[in-house]
């Protein structure tokens, strides 16, 4: 395992968790709600990449 | 409408950060639990749904030192008014308060297991051997990652366990027992990539709050 060493990746991996939480995670309210965004899972894939490539990165 | 940032029991002040679009941080309280909002005044298009999500998560952040427990809520859901948001939380109180109960005193902690690049040298040449080699170490990978988890569930009061991605509500007073734990399994196992963020408000651990 390799500890992550460059900032700029660290901040971007806790940024993706952070994303991920408050995008898919947390109370759902319901009942008089309106989805106020519509293509979440499209941004959701784009984030996925970053996590894809993490080895190629780390070897840079 | 207004935005929904997360339910807070024995909320002090409201945190000096502002909400999306700029907008001041409200309250409403039944007995002694806030949601915590601000008004909308644009919507989340694909281009600000990045920093839009980050000021949400900033709010959730700040609010998180200043109650004595939060849920928060998720993103991407709108209320039409106060009054509307005032009934949602009565109606959701008892379910509420069983969400605070379960994460008091404790934070969410997260860690994804990836594989590292197969080095091309090492690749067999038959085919039948790749999927052989392939199968066992992905076989190898999963014990592994097992093997953390349950390290990792010893420490935790809950897990949320979605194949190589979990989260783990931990005591707030046991991250140094987390972090020891995931150095000790990272120092044994340099073939496999370990991500390890947090400590985060408990998101995967309040969905049952609704």
């Amino acid at each position: 395992v390799s500890i992550v060493e460059s900032p700029s990746l660290r901040e971007q991996l806790t940024l993706l968790d952070l994303v991920d939480r408050v995008l898919n995670k947390g109370v759902v309210l319901s009942g008089d709600l309106t989805l106020a965004v519509a293509d979440v899972d499209l941004v959701y894939v784009g984030l996925r990449v970053l996590l894809a490539s993490i080895p190629t990165l780390e070897r840079e | 409408m207004i935005h929904v940032y997360a339910f807070a029991e024995q909320l002090e002040d409201l945190p000096p950060v502002d909400g999306l679009d700029g907008a001041p941080l409200e309250r409403v309280r039944v007995d002694d639990v806030d949601a915590v909002f601000s008004r909308r005044t644009a919507e989340t298009s694909r281009d600000s749904l990045r920093s839009d999500a980050v000021a949400h998560g900033e709010v959730v952040e700040a609010l998180t030192s200043r109650a004595a427990v939060i849920a928060p809520v998720r993103f991407g859901e709108l209320v039409s008014d106060e009054s509307a948001l005032a009934q949602s939380l009565r109606d959701r109180l008892p379910a509420l308060r069983r969400a605070f109960d379960r994460v008091r005193g404790c934070v969410e902690v997260a860690v994804r297991v990836h594989d590292r690049a197969e080095p091309v040298a090492d690749r067999p040449t038959s085919g039948a051997a790749y999927m052989r080699s392939r199968a066992a170490a992905e076989s190898e990978r999963r014990e592994s990652v097992d093997e953390l988890h349950r390290q990792l569930k010893a420490v935790a009061r809950d897990a949320r366990i979605d194949r190589a991605s979990a989260a783990f509500l931990v005591p707030a007073s046991r991250l140094d027992d987390v972090r020891r734990t995931v150095d000790g399994f990272a120092a044994s196992h340099p073939d496999l990539t370990l991500v390890c963020t947090g400590p985060w408000a408990p998101f995967s651990f309040v969905e049952d709050a609704a």
